[in-house]
């Protein structure tokens, strides 16, 4: 399983990817992507999120398995708590290189 | 930790903003707008107008959010207190002072919705957040990572900038998506260069039309974030990469990335306000500044394309100035050298 993060936007506008493969963690850290994957998919979708913060960043996070794909967007300001923390932790692991 | 929730229901919200105390519906309209809903608050406002007389002359308020994702945060600095010893607070606070006299000298706009609007501003947003933004209702800034950019008041176009977004909002309000959100970034970009430019005094030739050159850190191999004279060619990086912006409509990136490239596509009308103002010289402000002003108030529309911000420029300047004047064939042979050609009388 592969989750990827794309940050877009932003004042600046640079594009940021940051992406973490189970198969280069060790299983305390691919069960913690687990549980964020696990906790992701479980949350509810939101309704529509209306007029978004100008020059917000733009999320579009990826989940990859052998049964297929599936990318969940959101704008700075409505990010559900579980996307944000599977944000932070593919940010955060994947490193600043990113 | 919370961030833009709210557990009062947006119809009690919208009730508290119609009929609450000031502070109650500064609190409300503040909640509205933190979930997104702008357009709610606009129409709420737009319904108070008839019963509120517009307060008048420059309110600033500075905010601190103490590195939490939370606005606006712990007011450190209102109108007419003494400068701060936080440099952030001091600068969201002038820059804000530059923009609003920038509009009411020389657009004749009383702040943000020509009802002399309180100008709020939180500084110190997020931990170490490369950016700013505006909110709906007000503005925010980041620290900056310290490696590639520093604080984000430190440019005054960039607040400029984001109170223009307010400005943007309560006119045209262009959509934030594609091409009418490529022209709000523009008028952004605009307004905030023309802020530096009327607080320097500096002609089209001695301007450096550049935005955000105060906030790349030295280490960055660049000059700025963005050129409205030369899209693209801002920076070229290992880090950040390549300035993606393009200069004419042949290079537009279709891309589905920032919410269809609206800080990449708005190099195109950045040009061609550039070379508008640059036919015409003298200052900017003066004549394409209130060329592009009047076609954001009076003509734009929340679906306006390029070819939209061409045709309203081109007939505004023909009102203007007169048929056939320099400022109307200025404006014209801009948007021609971006490619965006204006049909018609030519």
């Amino acid at each position: 399983m592969r989750v990827t993060v794309v940050r877009s936007g932003g004042f600046a506008g640079i594009t940021r990817t940051a992406s973490v493969d189970d198969a280069d963690l060790s299983p305390e850290e691919a069960q913690k992507m687990d549980e964020l994957v696990g906790a992701l998919r479980s949350s509810e979708r939101r309704e529509d999120a209306g007029d978004p913060r100008r020059d917000g960043f733009e999320y579009a996070v990826t989940v990859e398995t052998n049964a297929g794909s599936q990318t969940i967007a959101a704008g700075d300001a409505d990010v559900p708590p579980p996307l944000r923390q599977q944000i932070d932790w593919v940010t955060a692991t994947a490193g600043p290189s990113g | 930790m919370t961030r833009f929730c709210s557990i009062v229901p947006p119809h009690v919200l919208t009730q508290i903003a119609r009929n609450g105390t000031e502070r109650q519906r500064d609190r409300a309209l503040r909640a509205i707008s933190a979930s997104g809903r702008i357009r709610e608050r606009r129409q709420i406002l737009g319904s108070m107008r008839f019963g509120f007389t517009p307060c008048g002359g420059l309110r600033r308020t500075v905010f601190d959010a103490g590195r939490l994702q939370a606005l606006p945060g712990t007011r450190v600095r209102g109108e007419d207190d003494v400068a701060v010893e936080d440099v952030d607070v001091n600068e969201a606070y002038d820059g804000a002072g530059s923009t609003y006299d920038f509009f009411r000298e020389a657009l004749n706009r009383n702040s943000i919705d020509d009802q002399g609007m309180r100008l709020d501003s939180t500084v110190h947003y997020d931990v170490d957040m490369n950016n700013a933004f505006w909110d709906g209702t007000q503005m925010a800034y980041g620290d900056g990572d310290g490696e590639l950019f520093q604080r984000f008041t430190a440019s005054i176009d960039v607040i400029g900038h984001e109170m223009a977004h307010g400005v943007t909002q309560d006119t045209a309000d262009l959509e934030y998506r594609d091409q009418p959100g490529a022209l709000n970034e523009s008028y952004s970009d605009v307004f905030g260069s023309l802020v530096k430019q009327w607080s320097l005094k500096q002609t089209v030739d001695e301007a450096d039309w550049l935005i955000g050159q105060e906030l790349l850190m030295p280490e960055v191999s660049g000059v700025a974030l963005r050129s409205m004279k030369a899209p693209g060619t801002a920076y070229d990086d290992p880090v950040l990469g390549k300035d993606p912006q393009p200069d004419h409509m042949t290079k537009f990136d279709t891309t589905p990335l920032d919410r269809g490239g609206v800080h990449i596509n708005s190099g195109i009308p950045n040009r061609a306000f550039y070379l508008t103002a640059s036919f015409i010289g003298g200052y900017a402000w003066e004549a394409a500044g209130r060329i592009w002003y009047a076609a954001l108030t009076q003509r734009l529309r929340r679906d306006s394309q390029f070819s939209d911000a061409a045709e309203a420029t081109v007939a505004v300047a023909r009102e203007l100035f007169g048929e056939t004047s320099s400022e109307e064939d200025a404006t014209r042979d801009a948007w021609a050298q971006v490619g965006v050609p204006v049909a018609g009388l030519g």
